[in-house]
Parts: C-alpha cells; structure tokens; sequence
C-alpha cells in the first residue's frame, strides 16, 4: 500500500502537530475548524486502519529514529496486533467522539480549547501504544493525564469541575510516580528502555527486583485504568463533557493501564504473586464498581462506576492468564474491545439525555421513552451488550472471561466475577428503568423533551452497529491478535457463558420487582428486611470502615509524630487517644469516595501541616542562619568520617 | 591558540562598561524623549561585544586539533607558573559562559523595562555588568584562587542589587545574605589555606595530582570540610540555604530571575567544578555519598518548605533551594551522563527559574503577592497566566517541557552511580512538587477573582517572558541543539576519570 512507509510515523504525529493548529483554524470561522478537526481525525483513522494490514496474523515491525543522539534515546514505532488495535480504537472512537462534539458542544465557549485538547489527546494516546520503548511510553501517559486534566477542567468558571481536574491529575500522579520508578528500575538493570531488549533479556534481572519493577509498574497501570484502591477519581472526572469522558474516561485513557498490563504481561507472568495480584484486584473492582454503580442516582454515575467494574473483568482476565497466548489474555483484549464499542455508546447516549435535560439527576427522571425513541433504544442496546446478553459482543467477551477464570480453579475469583456480571444486568436495567420506563417525573412535565440531534444520534449509531457486529468476528480477531489456541464454538455455549447468562436473571428479578412492578417498596425494603444490606449499602460495603481504619492510622500516626517532636510525649498522650478515638468515630461515618479522597490526599497534607510547623522554626533571624550552617557542618563532618 | 586576552575578553568588555555605565547613563537619564531606546541600546552594546568574543573563542577553541581538550592559560608562563593565577578552557566553561550570556541578556533585558520605569537607574545595570563579568571570570578561572577572587566580585555586586530598593526587609535580607557570604569566604580562605599547605599550588590540576598521591588524608578531610561549606553556603545547601528565600524575596524580581538564572548556576558550576574535576577519583575521599544525603536532604526541605509558602515569589525560592538538590544528585554521580545532566540543569533551571521570577514580577508589580491574591488571575491576565503555567510544569517534570527531560538526565544518572535510592527521593520530591505547583495553577485558574483589578499585561516585559517560554518548549521537544554542545564535555569527563 502506498501509505505503507509513513503511516506508522503520521498516525500519531498528524493529531500531535494538528492540535498546535487548532487557535488557527479557529481564527479562519467555526466552520472550518469544525471541517479541520474531523478531518484529522478521519485522516488519522485511514492512516491507522493501514497499519491493520502491516500486521496481520501477529507479525511486528519495529521502527526507530533517533530522538537525542547523546543521550540514545530513540523515537520509535512498535507495531504489533497488540498496538494496532488500540491505535485503531482510539482514533475510530475518537472520530466518532469528534463528530457528536459537534452536534453536542456547539454552543460551548472555548472551543479552540477543547478541540486542542481532543487531538493532542488522540495524538498522545496512539503515540502511548504505538512507542517502541517505555520512556516515550511515559511521556506520552503524562501526556495523555494532562489532556485529562485540561478537558475534565474544560468548563473552568464551574469550581466543580476545576477541583474535580485537579483531583484527576494529581491522584493518576500518584501512579504515574509508580510507573516511573518501575521504569527508571528496569532501566538500572538493563540499560535500556525498549521492549525489545526488555523481552529478550528480562531473564538478566534478578527475580526479587523484577518482582518490585512489576508491582511498581502494576500499581501505575492500576491508577490509570482506575482499579481498586485508587479509583475514586474516575467518578470525579465526570465533571468533564460527556463527549470527553466518552473518549478519555469510558473508551481509551482508562485502557492505558490494561494496554500496559497486556504488554508486559509476557514479561511479569513468570511472577505469580504479580498474576494473583492482578486477577484479585481485577475481580474485586469488578464487583465493587458493579455495586457502586447500582446505588448511584447520577446518571453519569451509571457508566463511571461501570468502566470501573468492566475494565475489572479486563484485568482479572489478564491475571487468570498464565502467558500472552493463553486465552485469558485474548479474553481481555477482546473484552477491552466490546467495553470501547457499549461504553462508547453508552456515554454517548446518555450525553444526548443530559444534552436535552440538562440535568443529571437519574431521580428527576422517567418516562422518556416516547419523547426520545432512538436514544432508547440505542440505550437498550447498551444494556444487552454490557450485560452480555447473546448475541452481543460482550457474550462472547466474558463467555470468555468466565471460562479463562474457571480454568484457574479459583472460587472465590469466579465466584466474585459471576456476581459482578449479575449486578452489571442489575444496575443497567435499574438504569433504563429509571430513565425511560415509568412515569414522567414533575421535573420533566415542565418542558418538551426533544428527540437528541440527528449527528449524535448518527455518531452513537455507529458504535450501536460495532456492539452488535463485533461480537461475530470473534475469530478473525483471535487470527489478528495471532493467538494460537484452538478454537471451539461450543465455549461460547459451554456451561461457563450460560451460566453468566443464568447469572443475569438473578441480579434482574430484584430491580424488576423493585423499581418496575413497585411489588416491592424499595425503603420498606431497606429499612425491614435488608437492614445489614442498606447498612452495607450506605457504607460503601464496608469498604470505607477498612480505608477509615487505614486513614485514621496514618493520621494517629502523623499526629503522634508531630506531638512527639513538639511536645513531651507522655503529657499528650491521653488527649491523643481521645482525640483520635474522637477522630475514629467521625471517620466511620464519612463515607467511601471521600475518605478514599483524604487517604490519596493524606500524604500531601501530612505534609503541608508540618511545612507550616517547621516555617515557625524559620523565623528568618540571622542567628539561626548561623546556627544551622553551623549543624550542616557538623553533618558533614560527621559523614565524612564516617565514610572514610 | 588561545591567548589570555581572548580568554579574559567578555569580562573586560563587561567590567569596563560597568564602570562607563555611571557616566553613560547618568547623561541618557536628561534625553527624557527617548531615553528606553537609548538605554536599552546602551545595554545591548556590551552583549553584542561579548557575544562576539565568546563566539569566537567557542569556534576557536571547538575548531583547534590539540590533543588535551584542557587549555590552560598561565599569566606567569615560567617555573612560577604553580602559583601564577591561571585560566581553563575546556568545553565545560566555554558552555557555561554560554548560557550566562544568553540568560544574562534576556534578565537584562527584562530589568530595562522592570526597573528602569519608575527611576531610571545607572547604579543598577553597571552592577548586573559587574557580576556578569566576575562571573564568567569565575568559570574561566584555572585555580582555586582566581575563582575566588571572582567569585567575591559577584557575590559583592549581587549584594547591591539585593539592596536595590531600600526597603527594610530588603536591607535586613542583604544584611543576612552578606553576613552569610562573609562566613562562606572565610571558611574557603581556610581551607584553601590548608590545601596550600598540603600542595604549595592552588591550580587545579596540580591540586589534583597532588590529593591523588596524598597518603595521610586528616588535613584533606579538613579543607574539604571548610571548602565544601563554604561553597554549600553559596549555593545555599541545606541547612546553608536559608539567606537565599529572604534575599531573593525581598530583591527586585528582575535581581530575583537575573541572580537566580546567573549567580546560581555559576555557584552550582562552582561546586561541580570543585568536586568533579578537583576530587576526583572519589577514592581520593569518599565525598559522593555525604553529598547525596545532603542532596536528599535539600530536596526534600525544599520542597516541603516551598509547599507551606503563600507568598508565590518566596515559594519560587525555594524551588531554588529543590534544584541545588537536583543538581547535586548529578554531581554526586561522578558520571559523564552526570556531567551532562548537570550542564542541561544549569541552562533549564535558570531558564525555568528566572521566567518564575519575571512572572511574577509581573504580577508583584500589579499588587499581588500571596496565593491568594493570585486567584483567578489567569482569566484576566492570559499571556502572563500562561507563562507562568509552563514555568510550574517545566518545574515538576512534565514531558515535552525542558524541565522533563533535565530532571530524566539527573536520575538516569544516579541510577547510572548505583544510587537508585536517590533517584526514588528524588522522583517523590517531584511528586511533591507537582503538587504545589498544580495548587498554584489550581488558585490561578480555579478560584474566583479577590481583588478588582485594574491595568493591562505589560507587553514589553512579556517579551523576554515569552523569549523563555517560547526556549522551554523548543528544549523540551528538541533537546540536541544543547546537548550537542555539552557532549563534548561529558567526553573530557571521562578522559579525565581514566587517566
């Protein structure tokens, strides 16, 4: 093919330089820009659906330019299945997100702003998966938080939605710290960044160090792809535009973490601590996030909670994986898949509802069916595929899943997906009952409720389309991904799928009788039968005793310190106790998100309150200039004789 | 070949139009009409001349085919030449005379329009001249002596433009920072006095051969202890650091960015020089690992202290106090990719520095000091805003600014010296740092605005702002253009380790 030669190098670079482009196009009308940025973006699409054909049956190129010479740092394109696929995804998303935006965004200020964001961001994402080495990897996954952070924090006269971006950067920092000290570790042992030599010379490392580079490196990929414990900020990022949190926080940002997982998996899966860790915290966000989003009433919640819970399912897929060509991996991937296509839709969907209600409130909803048909129905689509009713893509996908996890033998793992995939049909069809089915709420009488505009209704067609076709090209893409285990048809229909397909009937009967039929009245229910549960409910699951304890340890800790250093201990003991017993008790009731918050939040401010104690140290007089030159002396003098 | 002239060349150029400066200006001060032209001309002239002289003394020296890449120039060229003040040529120096010059140039062009609005002032830019001079004669120098000398000559004149204003807390700061010189010069005299003794010569290669074949190290220890305090106080070490927020807080913000861009570097240049070049094998004393606990220790005060500010230019010094830490766990290396990483540092840091203090003497000058004032003065100020947003990024190690790619030098090398432990402290700094900087930008964008403001962006101050925003982020994505310079340097590095 002609584009053959450059489209490894423009897929990326096209967005990267045209986002620069965006003030002046604006400059030129609205209209061309508009013209300009879907044109990028389908042009970005062309060049990375003609890497499709370079690496079929999982062959892999791997070209490189020298980026700094003295340094060796190179600039390089890996191409494999693996990396193609995501660059694809991203930029066919990102296509469609970029022509719903302007249906949806098209009375919005700063949309030079947004447009910028959005191809850097496509940039930056197909420039993370498609980097030949882990430096340019983590340059482009700063790159992509801080798109994150410019978009969540796009409306930025809402205090809302600033505080929510800053939360979003600083606590994905936190894993990004991780991924750089895993990654500057491995480079310490192998004097290299490229997964070339990492694949081929892993074996070098000595396995207690790889161990550490792995769990360093897994907690990065954890935070981006917002697993338990640091996946509250996912939720925050809500406050961005629904056409954002689409592409960044449901599609492809939140993957960078499974694309991390699913590349170095052939390295880390000789450790087994690193495959339990991964499938346990895969399986346990995947019920968590299930549970979480069956008890949120924002309608944005709905999805938020649920790519937490999906992108779970991903991972522990990946731990029950005992290689890359093990069908877990597969599994994974091809659940990564699906998740793009229904979540896609999904947030597309229920940007059209907020676009039309402006609000977010599921509670002040009801009864749209009538007034928008078509975003009903494209819902109801989202519902069977997310839940993995047949034949819908994500059927297969965690037909697929379910199987690799009973492959292992773990009960507990399988145990805990299968009531996930319960809740996952519980908490989307509470969804749609709340929203379209039922009665028309008073807030909604108000005013006519318009059918969405025909472009996003267009755009979010066709990931409708790809949730319903992908799930037939099953095999072609097992051939694409070069995954060499024998097909059988009957494991699509085998004991495990329908078992998740049984499972759903369990998580439906509940909503149904409780938000359809009101045979069942949902506080009498909590208050009498389900007391525990409600309690359970209400606390996060417990989730926030445990983090409440943990908090409150690092606090009893911190306050303990700094009482020792500037009081006499024992004098301030008794009113530590009663203060942090005090402390203990109003935590408990704080709830989930927000002491998850203070936990990630805790370091920093540990810190501020003792920068504050020790600035009264420095009281600027000169004798305690004099003073501690003096003990900076005697530190060194003390060093130096002791290393000599 | 090099001759004396050609090496001393930019600094008599700057001294002696330091001293034509008084006059010169005084007469520029009557021509009311179009006195910033005229100034602005006068100041630019010296830098043409010394951007010439040290143009061509770069091509000469780049473009000679000796074979030590050491150039050493004797004012006594005899048997006297051990004790004769001296001067060295080699790519380190010629680099870093380099980025004084083009740092120097755009804070002196900044402090035409800073200062010189209200009252126009010959006193100040005869000063910045001087200290300009003393030090690239500083990072010429061959021996210990010549640097000191020089190296007093700056610190003297960055007094006075610490003082500038007159205020009181200016005067209490120049106070301390003097007080604090003054200790630093007699511990350097003290041990120079020592190694004198040891050696009988103060050059720097005869010192080092000489430490190499020392056998009782008691003495060593001793003036290494006095020297390396001395120069830890200069380039304020912690716990040495605490002159250095309440002088750069109470100066001028154009002495702020010119002294933290210049006198900084140089004292950091100072210290690597000392260290590496001088000390080195580390066998001769086992100094790499005291030095990195001091370097762990000055990042993280740094930072912490930095994190409790709420005044935005005292926050900025201690970002001042963070980058000796950085630039420490480079020399602490003893690697050429150290050196390299070092040399990238000097030129980003004081890049990325100075355009925080310009910034915000901008914004000071607008009446607003404290975080809180900032609030929101990103929406009504945009360039300015901007600016300052590229500054805080650059500083917590953002890819694609320059600060990224500095920072990923200084920890690749510590790693390169088996001090991973080191390179870990210091990615949690930065974490640290983010933090601080992100709530700055936080305030500047996210708060709502406190204070009715009124007056528009100075476009004349912005355009050394922008000078620098716009050098940031060419380095961040294009890194060669200096680091093609300082390979060389990196080589003779290790040229000088293995013999």
């Amino acid at each position: 093919m002609i584009l053959e030669p450059y489209s490894p190098w423009l897929v990326w670079l096209l967005p990267l330089f045209s986002s620069i482009f965006v003030p002046l196009a604006s400059k030129v009308g609205s209209k061309f820009r508009d013209i300009y940025v879907v044109g990028v973006g389908m042009f970005t699409l062309i060049f990375s659906a003609s890497l499709i054909s370079m690496v079929y049956s999982g062959r892999s190129v791997s070209l490189k330019v020298i980026w700094v010479p003295r340094l060796n740092i190179e600039l390089g394109v890996l191409l494999d299945p693996l990396s193609v696929l995501f660059a694809n995804i991203v930029s066919f998303i990102g296509l469609v997100v970029l022509v719903y935006s302007l249906s949806y965004m098209a009375h919005e200020e700063g949309l030079t702003r947004y447009y910028f964001f959005m191809l850097l961001f496509i940039g930056s994402m197909i420039g993370l998966v498609i980097a030949n080495n882990l430096l340019q990897l983590f340059i482009f996954w700063e790159l992509v938080g801080l798109c994150s952070y410019g978009l969540v924090s796009f409306w930025h006269k809402r205090p809302e939605a600033v505080k929510a971006g800053i939360k979003v950067f600083l606590m994905t920092k936190i894993g990004d710290v991780a991924l750089l000290m895993g990654i500057l570790l491995l480079y310490a042992n192998l004097y290299s960044f490229s997964y070339e030599q990492l694949f081929n010379r892993y074996g070098e490392i000595a396995v207690p160090t790889l161990t550490v580079i792995s769990l360093l490196m897994l907690f990065g990929s954890i935070v981006k792809s917002a697993q338990l414990p640091l996946h509250t900020w996912l939720y925050s990022a809500m406050e961005a535009p629904t056409s954002v949190s689409c592409l960044l926080h449901g599609a492809t940002m939140v993957k960078g973490g499974v694309y991390l997982i699913a590349r170095t998996h052939m390295v880390f899966s000789s450790i087994p601590l690193w495959l339990d860790l991964t499938a346990w915290i895969g399986a346990v966000t995947a019920f968590v996030g299930a549970t979480l989003a069956l008890q949120t009433s924002d309608i944005k919640g709905v999805p938020a909670y649920s790519t937490i819970s999906q992108i779970g399912f991903m991972i522990a897929a990946f731990g029950a994986a005992s290689s890359p060509k093990a069908l877990g991996w597969f599994a994974g991937l091809f659940h990564m898949v699906s998740h793009a296509f229904f979540q896609g839709l999904g947030f597309l969907a229920i940007g059209s509802i907020i676009h039309q209600l402006g609000t977010r409130d599921m509670k002040r909803m009801g009864g749209l069916r009538s007034n928008m048909p078509i975003t009903f129905i494209l819902s109801i689509i989202v519902i069977l595929s997310r839940s993995g009713i047949p034949p819908f893509s994500s059927f297969f996908s965690k037909g697929l899943i379910a199987s690799s996890l009973v492959s292992t033998g773990n009960l507990s793992l399988i145990l805990l997906i299968y009531s996930a995939a319960a809740i996952t049909f519980a908490y989307s069809y509470r969804f749609l009952v709340l929203t379209f089915l039922g009665e028309k709420s008073s807030y909604l009488r108000r005013f006519k409720v318009h059918e969405a505009p025909l472009l996003m209704c267009i755009s979010a067609g066709v990931l409708a389309a790809g949730c319903i076709i992908f799930g037939f090209f099953s095999v072609p893409f097992m051939r694409f991904l070069g995954v060499e285990f024998k097909f059988d048809p009957s494991l699509f229909f085998g004991f495990e799928s329908l078992g998740f397909v049984g499972s759903l009937i369990v998580g439906g009967i509940p909503i149904y009788l409780t938000y359809q039929r009101r045979s069942i009245r949902i506080e009498e229910l909590k208050s009498k039968y389900l007391l525990f549960m409600n309690d359970m409910l209400r606390n996060g699951y417990y989730f926030d005793w445990i983090y409440g304890r943990v908090a409150n340890g690092f606090f009893n800790l911190s306050s303990l310190l700094r009482s020792s250093i500037e009081i006499k201990v024992l004098e301030r003991l008794p009113y530590v106790v009663a203060d942090n017993a005090m402390r203990l008790a109003r935590f408990t009731l704080l709830n989930f998100d927000v002491t998850l918050t203070r936990l990630t939040h805790l370091i920093a401010e540990a810190t501020a309150y003792h920068g504050l104690k020790i600035r009264r140290i420095h009281s600027g007089a000169l004798p305690h200039f004099v003073l501690a030159a003096a003990l900076g002396f005697l530190l060194l003098f003390i060093l130096l004789i002791l290393t000599t | 070949m090099i001759g004396l002239l050609e090496v001393a060349a930019p600094s008599i150029i700057l001294i002696i139009s330091a001293l034509l400066t008084l006059p010169a200006v005084n007469l520029i001060r009557r021509r009311y009409n179009q006195r910033f032209s005229i100034l602005l001309m006068w100041i630019l002239t010296p830098f043409i001349l010394v951007g010439a002289s040290i143009i061509s003394l770069a091509i000469k020296y780049h473009g000679q085919s000796s074979l030590s890449p050491f150039l050493r120039i004797f004012l006594v060229s005899d048997d006297l030449s051990h004790i004769s003040s001296s001067f060295l040529v080699d790519a380190v120096s010629i680099y870093m005379v380099i980025v004084y010059f083009i740092v120097g140039l755009i804070s002196c062009i900044y402090a035409v329009f800073y200062i010189g609005f209200d009252d126009l002032s010959e006193r100040y830019f005869a000063l910045m001249f001087m200290v300009l001079g003393g030090v690239m004669a500083a990072t010429f120098s061959g021996d210990l002596l010549t640097l000191f000398i020089f190296w007093e000559v700056s610190a003297a004149g960055s007094c006075f433009l610490i003082i500038y204003w007159k205020k009181p807390e200016s005067i209490e700061a120049c106070l301390k920072y003097l007080v604090m010189i003054i200790i630093a010069s007699a511990f350097i005299v003290y041990g120079l006095s020592i190694i004198y003794g040891l050696v009988g010569s103060l050059n720097f290669w005869t010192v080092r051969a000489a430490l190499a074949s020392l056998t009782d190290k008691s003495l060593l220890i001793v003036a290494f202890l006095f020297v390396v305090c001395g120069y830890a106080i200069e380039s304020a070490v912690v716990p040495f650091h605490m002159w250095l927020p309440d002088a750069y807080t109470a100066a001028p913000s154009s002495t702020s960015a010119f002294l933290s861009a210049v006198v900084d570097q140089a004292s950091y240049y100072v210290f690597m020089r000392v260290l590496v070049y001088i000390l080195t094998p580390p066998d001769i004393l086992n100094w790499p690992f005291t030095l990195a606990v001091f370097s762990a220790l000055t990042m993280t005060v740094g930072n912490l202290f930095a994190l409790a500010q709420r005044d935005v230019k005292r926050m900025i010094s201690y970002v001042c106090v963070a980058d000796i830490g950085y630039n420490l766990i480079a020399i602490t290396s003893v690697k050429p990719i150290g050196v390299m990483g070092n040399l990238f540092f000097f030129f980003v840091g004081g890049m990325t520095t100075a355009l925080a203090f310009m910034v915000i003497g901008i914004i000071n000058s607008l009446g607003l000091k404290s975080l809180d004032d900032l609030s929101g003065i990103g929406k009504i100020f945009p360039m300015t805003g901007f600016a300052l947003v590229v500054a805080s990024l650059s500083f917590s190690g953002i890819p694609t600014l320059a600060g990224f790619m500095a920072k990923y030098m200084v920890f690749t090398a510590a790693i390169a010296a088996d001090m991973a432990w080191l390179a870990v402290i210091g990615i949690l700094n930065s974490l640290l740092q983010t933090a601080y900087l992100v709530r700055l930008i936080h305030y500047m964008y996210a708060k709502k605005v406190k204070k009715r403001l009124g007056g528009r962006e100075p476009k004349n101050l912005l355009l050394p702002v922008y000078l620098l925003v716009a050098s940031i982020l060419i380095l961040g994505v294009y890194p060669s253009i200096v680091l093609e310079m300082i390979y060389p340097a990196a080589q003779q590095l290790t040229l000088l380790l293995s013999s």
